[in-house]
């Protein structure tokens, strides 16, 4: 008799202590059927995305998501391969012809290669930025040095934003022409869309 | 100093000597970043004892991008600058081949001439002392190989009277008028097509930069008050007959 009871409080407790851990599962996980509630948890959040380490880079392995900012482009071929190559080389051609455009998503495209493993895509990077020669990149590139930026990449994305920070000769064109009291523009210089 | 023969062209041309004279086409598309900075030097004649006092601003400095300059340029020229517009180099052969003058123009998207810069920003390629190394495969005519180009740049801006001239001889309210000298590092690459042989280079080379800048230049001769650095580089492709 005693035992049957042992036998039958055991059961009991099991069951309880799986249904404990059925619930607290269930409880975290995230919710499937509302995507509008996880892209403002992924905003919101610092998310560690894997980042594949190639090209030898200094980058770890895992980067903070920076909000806004794509994962940088990753080479499907090995290291020191000619088909790697090719792609640093195609890449290049495309990140600097990115650098000709005014759009956001340009910017960020190009901005998001400052964190690229290899550590010939970041140069480029840094080129196709100053390129690119827009101020709006400053808060993307102090968001970055405030995430998870190497020693390098901190120091890349501070001198952008000391360069992007200087006064153009445009300005200073407009400026001396103003003061000189010659009618000063109603805006910047002209550039139109043909 | 300038270059009289193609930068892309004269590599080509040496290995190959069956090259036609003239490139076909030429995109040496050009890009330049960087800073100059300066200071203001007033000098007080002194009616008495014969010399003055110099008084010195505060350091400025002034940035310098591709994109910016052409603003700046087509602002100063007064022209409308389409979106996209880019700096080409051409070199006096190819300028003889098209019918223009060589130097620095301005084009639109699609490789219209706007407007020749040089005035305002040109470069110059000492050909005659460039050197290199690389490969040249004679069975199939493919090349490639590392070249090292010195190179001068220059940027003229005055303004007098809110308008940009180019001669001297006022007081200007600014002026940024420097040059410098530098190596550009060229990966060219050389392939045979059916009927044509492409000849596509990457260059890309930094130099310091002197001069004078600012709004009230009053100096003797030689005097500088401007310094800076930029980075320029040369994307070129040529095709060249082989008909």
């Amino acid at each position: 008799m005693l035992r049957r009871t042992t036998l039958i409080s055991a059961g009991i407790v099991a069951l309880v202590i799986s249904g404990f851990i059925l619930v607290r599962d269930r409880s975290e996980e995230p919710p499937q059927d509302d995507p509008v509630a996880a892209s403002v948890g992924s905003e919101t959040k610092s998310e560690r995305v894997p980042v594949q380490v190639e090209g030898g880079g200094d980058a770890s392995p895992e980067r903070t998501a920076v909000a806004g900012l794509p994962a940088p482009q990753l080479s499907p071929h090995p290291v020191d391969s000619e088909e790697y190559e090719q792609w640093v080389g195609e890449r290049t051609r495309s990140l600097l012809g990115l650098a000709w455009n005014e759009d956001r998503e340009s910017m960020l495209a190009i901005l998001a290669e400052l964190r690229n493993p290899d550590s010939e895509i970041r140069d480029v990077a840094i080129e196709a930025t100053r390129e690119f020669s827009s101020r709006d990149a400053i808060p993307v590139l102090r968001a970055m040095i405030a995430g998870d930026a190497t020693p390098d990449e901190q120091r890349a994305c501070k001198e952008l934003i000391e360069w992007l920070e200087l006064p153009t000769l445009s300005e200073k064109l407009m400026e001396s022409k103003a003061r000189s009291g010659a009618a000063p523009p109603a805006k910047g210089p002209e550039v139109v869309e043909d | 100093m300038k270059k009289n023969t193609s930068l892309l062209f004269s590599l080509a041309a040496a290995i190959l000597p069956a090259l036609p004279a003239n490139a076909l086409v030429e995109e040496s598309i050009v890009t330049l970043n960087g800073s100059v900075t300066y200071q203001d030097i007033f000098r007080f004649a002194d009616a008495a004892g014969g010399g003055g006092d110099i008084e010195r601003t505060e350091l400025e400095t002034v940035r310098i991008s591709t994109k910016d300059l052409l603003k700046a340029i087509a602002f100063d020229e007064g022209f409308i600058l389409p979106k996209k517009s880019r700096f080409l180099f051409i070199d006096d052969e190819m300028a003889k081949t098209k019918g223009v003058d060589g130097g620095m123009w301005i084009i639109d998207r699609d490789g219209f001439l706007i407007s020749n810069v040089s005035s305002y920003f040109d470069l110059f390629f000492d050909s005659e002392n460039e050197i290199y190394g690389g490969f040249y495969n004679y069975s199939n005519g493919k090349q490639g190989g590392t070249a090292l180009l010195p190179f001068s740049v220059f940027l003229d801006f005055a303004l007098y009277d809110g308008r940009a001239v180019q001669n001297r001889g006022l007081g200007p309210e600014l002026i940024v008028e420097v040059s410098g000298q530098g190596i550009l590092v060229e990966k060219y690459k050389g392939t045979p097509r059916r009927d044509f042989y492409t000849y596509t280079s990457k260059s890309s080379g930094a130099t310091n930069l002197f001069g004078i800048a600012g709004s009230n230049i009053v100096r003797g001769e030689g005097e500088l008050n401007a310094m800076g650095a930029v980075t320029v580089r040369v994307s070129g492709k040529e095709f060249y007959s082989n008909l």
